[in-house]
């Protein structure tokens, strides 16, 4: 398959599950892996898959609550210096991160700011795409943004 | 992919067949025909493939393929493995072990809670949680030290 084709492909994919990243634009940075989701990336880890499942299969900060709750997210990134801000607005020498949430309240996506004011997402399994801070919102599979978090920015590893 | 060659589709296996269409050049192809494409292959495939010929690795692979798609862009451990494929797969029982065994050392996924379910035990040290490499070879090894064959 030539590489321009499996990327046209992995696009409509994506186009497909969040119809703004068409209109608002974005670029994939990353190839599809399992080894890290988007909870993981916004705190700078990509070997590492966190959700605060209540098997305790995959890893979750110990401080904070396994539960799927908004609190429970809050608390959690709260030990990384994170704490809630008003809005989405770049600020120099700050970094935010948006926790996305269903219908339900329940946390389903986070995004991390970039220097530049666009944002990084790990689409669960798939791939990272840098994209606008409307291009993942009110998408059938995360919902919408629910809390904005801001810390002085850190030096992530990757 | 050329045209013509979407007739020879019909003789792929369902194991085989989501993979191979993303593997398949497709280049001034627009949206609509690879969408009339895919409905092409999945309607032959089942033509070819009833249900009722499925062995039990046929439909673990099929149910795997569904379950990965389902949750391409999930980060919640806790719907993909609420998600109906995933389900079904560990309502097969513990024939499926050592499929699931040759999917953790192939390409490694979050298998875990079935083989917990499935078996009993976890094998995982607390230290690895999240870990995708880690916690397959934890659970390799645990099964070669059972004796299971994969």
């Amino acid at each position: 398959m030539g590489a321009r084709s499996g990327l046209q492909l992995v696009s409509m994919s994506l186009e497909s599950a969040f119809p703004r990243l068409r209109v608002t634009g974005y670029a994939i940075t990353s190839p599809a892996t399992e080894e890290y989701n988007c909870i993981a990336w916004a705190a700078g880890v990509n070997d590492r898959w966190w959700w605060p499942d209540p098997s305790g299969t995959a890893y979750w900060p110990d401080h904070a609550p396994r539960e799927v709750t908004i609190d429970a997210f809050v608390t959690a990134f709260s030990a990384f210096g994170f704490e809630p801000c008003p809005n989405e607005v770049l600020e120099p020498g700050v970094e935010k991160i948006a926790i996305y949430v269903n219908a339900q309240g329940e946390p389903t996506h986070i995004a991390r700011q970039l220097s530049s004011g666009r944002w990084t997402s790990k689409l669960g399994k798939s791939e990272d795409v840098e994209h606008d801070f409307s291009g993942l919102d009110n998408s059938p599979f995360y919902g919408s943004v629910s809390r904005i978090l801001r810390r002085t920015t850190q030096t992530h590893g990757s | 992919m050329r045209l013509a060659e979407i007739s020879t589709w019909s003789t792929l296996t369902p194991k085989v067949y989501p993979h191979s269409l993303f593997d398949t050049e497709t280049e001034g192809f627009g949206d609509e025909a690879i969408a009339l494409a895919k409905r092409f292959v999945e309607a032959t495939t089942h033509y070819r493939f009833p249900i009722t010929r499925q062995t039990t690795f046929d439909k673990f692979q099929s149910l795997v393929s569904q379950w990965k798609e389902d949750t391409q862009f999930m980060s919640s451990t806790t719907s993909m493995i609420l998600n109906r494929a995933y389900q079904e797969i560990i309502g097969m029982g513990p024939s499926v072990i050592p499929f699931i065994l040759r999917e953790l050392a192939t390409r490694p996924d979050h298998w875990f809670p079935a083989l917990k379910a499935l078996t009993g035990v976890d094998p995982v040290p607390s230290s690895e949680r999240g870990k995708l490499r880690e916690m397959a070879n934890a659970w390799l090894e645990w099964a070669r030290a059972q004796g299971y064959n994969w």
